[in-house]
């Protein structure tokens, strides 16, 4: 047995080192995601966060301003004005896209559960990818929270504060101070779960993580993943105001519906990683299992939909819920496309044959809702009926892919904007998310694939490292 | 194996529960949840009368406090200057404007009068008496140095149907009234006795001042717009670009948590014109209103028209159903302004229904104006 600090340090070099191994293809891939990430950075810096940045510089840490204007950073210029979110829909698409990737990072730590618990090979070889997964989706989910906030700098000084100065502690009461630490502890959490995966398995098939850390990892870890995002859904769900997150469904259907998105991701990368890298080789049990247990959070998901509209169609008299749920379901065009199906129904139920449900400003809530029933019904439909399908890697990535579109027309939009729209004073402000949003969000998951990638690197050539000897016989 | 396994999996256990009780020390988390009651206030003697500090708020001591109001004073009156010497580089320094802006940087004053001890300001509305005319709306904007760029707004007048109170299809942007099927609410803060946006607040930049009034702390503020989204009444407003000091129209009487002028991305909201109301006056809007549909005063005091008004009359809140317990009251008066049945009929001349303004030809266009020439008629008869 070697030196454990000679040890340490071969693997804190495998880090530096295997992330810019690669072939042109590779280089390819990470220089493009780092000039979109390059992009939206500097969009959201010299637009939407310039104005915040130069008061928080200028004004309270003493910066020179003259620096500030020399990197083009001025103070009456820029300002979340650029954005459409306004007084009466203050969030919008930085916070819809947080919410889907804290959910498909929620999923990582499913594949632990699986290796490192019921001790299943074919599931180690994928769990530390999954981990990687899990980092790259928390990176995605608070930079576009970063995004989203107006004082970045100063929310970083106060958030530090209990380290930083005396006891001050930030409001207990805030379900935000608990989303951020808990989505900050399962980043940390994965990023140690990583570096004890690569410490050991770099070393060749005769090494492995001693059992009892893996159930400590596991013991931390578990609540934490299940723990992110359904504190990401506690902020929402005891909202007085917001009437149609106000039930205790919410929490439960952001799980479920993580539960299908984020294994449906982990598999398309997987089958990905297995092209580019020889020696990777994950079962294909391993897959045929995943995409069951996606299969059926998928169903529990669209489940979760059909109670939550019995609730809000069947009996409610409560008009501004009723008004909100119009918005996740109806609108104009989604009115005449079912006319054709529905034909004297649609009389029947809304009185009407002309199509005024909904909101038209913002129809796009009520299609997206309609891809995730229509199409997740149709995934669950392929996945159990066909099983050629589920059985072959192209049905695979085909299922997979289904999958997570559905789940982006549920989790995303849809689930923030009614929430606004209308109001609480009963008016309709629409939110259309506008260029620069679109651009930073892009930035965002530009970020978050490169980190992805950055970190995959290494922890596939562990993998191989590993396993790649058992796979000769 | 079972065994085996369970071992692993206590081992495992302990080393989590190890890294737990490293991370959090008992005794201070007792400190962060106490529970804050009146005893708990800290009361100071400042000029004989006693003043209090809630215990939510993140300043502790009346010197921070200062400390805080000099530091803005600082701020606005640099901006304020900024303004001011742009305003005489164009218009010429002696003309009346540059006078007038530089005055108004020169009495620029940020106050940081503190909460008396057992008072609870109450506002009290006439919802039969608001004519919709706006005019509390444009004051508060020049009273508290709202960006006038922004049209930000800290009062709405919601126009809803006067059979169905529901908030729900209202008008706010209306240009006519007052119409006789309409009833006028001006919405502002409802300064809750239960706040949800202090609550959600994850950095104790807003809180709840001992006399009631909810504030916001611009320079805490971290613009997450989390208030926002958990207040039932749309009260809060953030300033979505760069805050533009006027120095001609700014309102040099300032207090450190009022109409101080606020920060890029921050939150700003209704204080009942702190600045006002600690020094013994009366809110802008209540000053304004021209028929007298307000009150203000001080919920704990016998001799207040809040009082006597829930006595009389009875007081209805916005969303009681939200469990914020408003201190924000409406009731219906006993008259209408202009009365309904007054003996000439048409010095009751409102508006007639919205949809019959065609009918009317050019008489709905005269709106509340042409009400008010009626009333002369009135008189005659």
């Amino acid at each position: 047995m070697s030196n454990p600090i000679v040890e340490l340090l071969k693997t804190i070099w495998w880090f530096i080192k295997y992330p810019f191994k690669g072939d042109w293809r590779g280089w390819t891939w990470i220089f493009a995601m780092a000039a979109l990430a390059a992009y939206g950075l500097g969009i959201w810096a010299g637009v939407q966060a310039a104005p915040a940045i130069y008061t928080q510089l200028v004004y309270h840490m003493g910066v020179d301003p003259k620096l500030l204007e020399q990197a083009g950073i001025s103070e009456y210029q820029g300002g979340m004005i650029y954005t459409d979110m306004n007084d009466w829909v203050v969030w919008g698409l930085y916070i819809s896209f947080f919410v889907f990737w804290v959910g498909v990072a929620a999923a990582g730590v499913l594949f632990g559960i699986a290796a490192y618990v019921f001790r299943d090979k074919g599931f180690m070889r994928l769990a530390p990818l999954a981990e990687v997964q899990a980092v790259a989706a928390i990176a995605v989910a608070l930079l576009l929270v970063l995004a989203d906030i107006g004082r970045p700098i100063r929310t970083l000084l106060l958030l530090a504060m209990p380290i930083v100065t005396e006891f001050r502690f930030p409001n207990p009461q805030s379900m935000f101070d608990y989303d951020f630490t808990v989505l900050n502890g399962y980043l940390l959490v994965n990023i140690i779960g990583i570096f004890i995966a690569v410490h050991w398995y770099r070393r060749g098939p005769k090494f492995s993580p001693p059992k009892w850390l893996m159930y400590a990892f596991m013991v931390i870890a578990a609540p934490l993943a299940i723990g992110i995002h359904t504190v990401t859904a506690f902020i929402s769900q005891p909202l007085t105001a917001r009437l149609i997150w106000n039930n205790p469904l919410l929490a439960p259907r952001y799980v479920a519906t993580a539960l299908a998105a984020g294994p449906a991701l982990l598999l398309i990368v997987s089958i990905i990683a297995e092209k580019f890298y020889k020696g990777f080789k994950v079962p294909k049990y391993v897959y045929e299992k995943t995409l069951i247990v996606s299969t059926a959070a998928l169903i529990v998901g669209l489940y979760f939909t059909l109670s939550e509209a019995q609730e809000l169609f069947w009996y409610t008299t409560e008009p501004v819920k009723r008004a909100q749920a119009l918005n996740i379901f109806l609108s104009p065009l989604t009115c005449e496309a079912m006319k054709p199906i529905l034909k004297d129904f649609a009389f029947f139920f809304t009185g009407t044959e002309q199509c005024t449900w909904g909101y038209p400003q913002v129809s796009y809530v009520a299609m997206m809702s309609w891809v995730w029933i229509i199409l997740g019904s149709l995934t669950v439909l392929l996945a159990i009926f066909v099983p050629k399908l589920r059985k072959t890697y192209k049905g695979i990535v085909l299922l997979s892919a289904l999958i997570i579109i559905a789940v982006v027309g549920e989790k995303t939009l849809p689930i923030i904007i009614p929430a606004y729209v209308p109001n609480v004073l009963g008016t309709i402000v629409p939110y259309t998310p506008t260029p620069l949003e679109w651009a930073v969000t892009v930035g965002a998951h530009a970020a978050g694939l490169m980190v992805y990638m950055l970190l995959a690197r290494p922890v596939l050539k562990a993998i191989i490292a590993h396993y790649g000897s058992e796979e000769e016989h | 194996m079972p065994s085996q396994s369970r071992r692993n999996l206590l081992k495992g256990l302990a080393a989590a529960g190890a890294v737990g009780v490293m991370s959090i020390s008992r005794d201070k988390v007792g400190e962060v949840f106490h529970k804050l009651s009146d005893e708990e206030l800290r009361s100071y003697l400042v000029e004989g009368e006693e003043y209090v500090i809630s215990a939510q708020s993140p300043y502790k001591t009346p010197e921070e406090i200062k400390k805080l109001a000099e530091s803005k004073e600082k701020y606005a009156k640099q901006k304020c200057w900024e303004s001011a010497n742009e305003i005489c580089g164009r218009l010429g320094e002696d003309s009346p404007e540059c006078a007038l802006a530089k005055k108004h940087c020169e009495k620029l004053k940020v106050k940081w009068t503190l909460a008396k001890k057992g008072v609870r300001w109450a506002m009290a509305l006439d919802v039969n008496k608001c004519i919709g005319c706006r005019r509390c709306a444009y004051a508060c904007v020049q009273e508290n140095n709202v960006d006038r760029t922004q049209g930000i707004e800290w009062i709405k007048v919601v126009s809803v149907h006067r059979e169905e109170l529901e908030l729900l299809g209202v008008d706010l942007e209306y240009v006519k009234a007052p119409y006789k099927d309409r009833v006028y609410i001006p919405v502002a803060c409802n300064q809750c006795e239960y706040p949800p946006c202090i609550m959600v607040c994850p950095v104790r930049a807003t809180w709840q001042e001992a006399d009631g009034i909810v504030v916001v702390d611009s320079y805490r503020c971290i613009g997450c717009r989390y208030c926002m989204t958990a207040c039932p009444y749309g009260a809060r407003h953030l300033n979505w670009k760069p805050v533009q000091v006027d120095a001609l129209t700014l309102n040099p009487n300032m207090h450190v948590f009022g109409n101080v002028p606020r920060e890029v991305h921050t939150v700003e909201k209704c204080t009942w014109c702190i600045q006002r109301t600690r020094d013994g006056g009366t809110t802008a809007c209540t000053e304004i209103c021209p028929v007298g549909a307000r009150a203000f005063g001080n919920l704990h005091d016998e001799n207040s028209p809040i009082l006597r008004i829930i006595k009389e009359y009875g007081a209805f809140v916005l969303k009681p159903g939200a469990g914020t317990k408003p201190r924000f009251f409406y009731y219906f008066g006993p008259a209408r302004t202009p009365p309904i049945d007054a003996v000439n009929p048409k010095s009751s001349n409102w508006l007639g229904m919205p949809g019959e303004e065609g009918g009317h030809g050019g008489h709905g266009g005269e709106g509340a104006m042409g009400g008010e020439h009626n009333m002369g008629h009135g008189g005659h008869a």
